[in-house]
């Protein structure tokens, strides 16, 4: 398992964008009333925004970074990185970043490249963002990541219909003398069909076949063009492996809970997030979820969690927490970092 | 003192972990999947036991397969052989 510290670098401001539309799993209809009020309770759930059909992950993610931008004062010339972690890109060819330079009026000096990964990716873009300005040679940059699952789960599939909410972030970062961010990562590919979607890559190329929606189980229907949720082995995972690249970062930081004011996890599900609370003995106070107003927003999930819940203590105080990913790969990446009234608008709407 | 190795105790570890099921009521031959009490969330509680009390886990195919309780707690057990 790798640990990895990142020096020199530090979070100047945190955004985050969601659609207007809010969709209740109170009224999902392949559900009874009962079983509704049952995954509501314990997956903590409630409601979940839906990306307009032309609303891509790239709009919510512009809409973050231009408020960050403007809020922080960043004269966007000097802006010498973005990237962005997404899994719902606008094209599969191009990548969406280097579109995201000129949309966001960033210059043509900009390094701009996407990152595929998902749940994991907040942390995983922290890190790589954070190495490159780390040098030296980058001052500033934008890390930007999201989602529209909306747009990709088969509304008729009950295992995964009610879990999944769209969100983009944008996370400024800049060169700082003496700062320092710790990480710890890793991958275990073998579970790789645990979240995916089989069809639409060049393994297996988009075809008639691919867009039949076939009934796999009781109230779960889906093409081979939309997400496939393996709960099982998705829960074995994140409770197996969470616990312990959290154990090891907080080793490698030298830091126990005590230090720490806030441990930010992906927003999976409330019963699996506590489990894995519980295993590492933090406090519930320390840990924040926005899953009842926003569900699992992949890599959105971590800044869309601190905008929405830690952001009068982020913007007014000093704060350490611990950030850690988790998810579709099978990949994970958790960080230590410390952040000293950071810039944090409220969630936007668009 | 139960052994914890057992089935019983296998078996009363279950009870206690899904909701809904009251305790003394099932034995090693339940098939649990027939249970009202048996759906998604459930599965997911009795991999969190298996995890806690057990540390091991137990895979989605395995459960799939897996009929009776005492099918479930051979797994168990063969998976915690296999690292030990």
């Amino acid at each position: 398992m790798a640990t990895a510290s990142v020096h020199n670098v530090r979070i100047a401001g945190i955004s985050a964008c969601v659609p207007e539309r809010v969709e209740n799993n109170a009224e999902y209809p392949l559900l009874s009333p009962e079983e509704r009020t049952k995954v509501i309770h314990t997956t903590g759930i409630e409601r979940r925004r839906v990306a307009k059909k032309d609303q891509c992950t790239s709009d919510l993610c512009v809409v973050a970074a231009d408020r960050l931008l403007n809020d922080l004062g960043w004269n966007r010339d000097e802006v010498d990185a973005v990237i962005l972690v997404s899994q719902s890109s606008d094209y599969t060819v191009p990548a969406t970043a280097p579109m995201l330079q000129d949309r966001l009026g960033l210059p043509r000096t900009c390094l701009a490249f996407d990152i595929n990964l998902g749940c994991s990716g907040y942390t995983y873009g922290l890190q790589v963002l954070g190495s490159l300005i780390s040098a030296g040679h980058l001052r500033k940059g934008l890390l930007l990541v999201g989602d529209t699952p909306s747009k990709t789960v088969s509304p008729q599939d009950r295992s995964a219909a009610t879990l999944f909410g769209d969100a983009g972030a944008a996370t400024a970062i800049e060169f700082a003398d003496g700062e320092v961010m710790h990480f710890d990562f890793g991958s275990d590919g073998r579970g790789y069909a645990a979240i995916m979607i089989p069809d639409g890559g060049l393994r297996n190329p988009v075809g008639p076949q691919s867009l039949e929606v076939t009934q796999i189980d009781e109230g779960i229907a889906r093409s081979r063009c939309q997400l496939i949720l393996d709960g099982v082995e998705i829960f074995n995972f994140s409770i197996r492996e969470v616990p312990k690249t959290v154990r090891s970062l907080m080793t490698a930081a030298n830091k126990g809970v005590e230090d720490v004011d806030a441990f930010v996890f992906h927003q999976a599900n409330f019963f699996m997030n506590d489990l894995i609370r519980k295993k590492l003995k933090v406090p519930e106070e320390k840990v924040p979820y926005s899953l009842r107003e926003y569900g699992n927003t992949s890599s959105a999930s971590i800044p869309l969690t601190i905008v929405a819940k830690l952001r009068e203590r982020i913007t007014s105080d000093k704060m350490s927490m611990v950030l850690s990913g988790f998810g579709v790969g099978l990949s994970w990446a958790t960080a230590y970092v410390e952040t000293d009234h950071i810039v944090c608008p409220p969630v936007i709407e668009a | 003192m139960a052994d914890p190795n057992s089935v019983d105790e296998f078996v009363r570890n279950f009870e206690e972990a899904v909701e809904g099921v009251e305790p003394s009521s099932l034995n090693p031959d339940t098939e649990f999947t027939s249970l009202e009490e048996w759906d998604s969330l459930a599965a997911l509680s009795v991999l969190a036991m298996v995890d806690a009390e057990y540390e091991t886990e137990i895979s989605g195919n395995e459960l799939r397969k897996a009929k009776t309780l005492r099918d479930l707690f051979s797994i168990v057990q063969s998976k915690k052989a296999a690292t030990a």
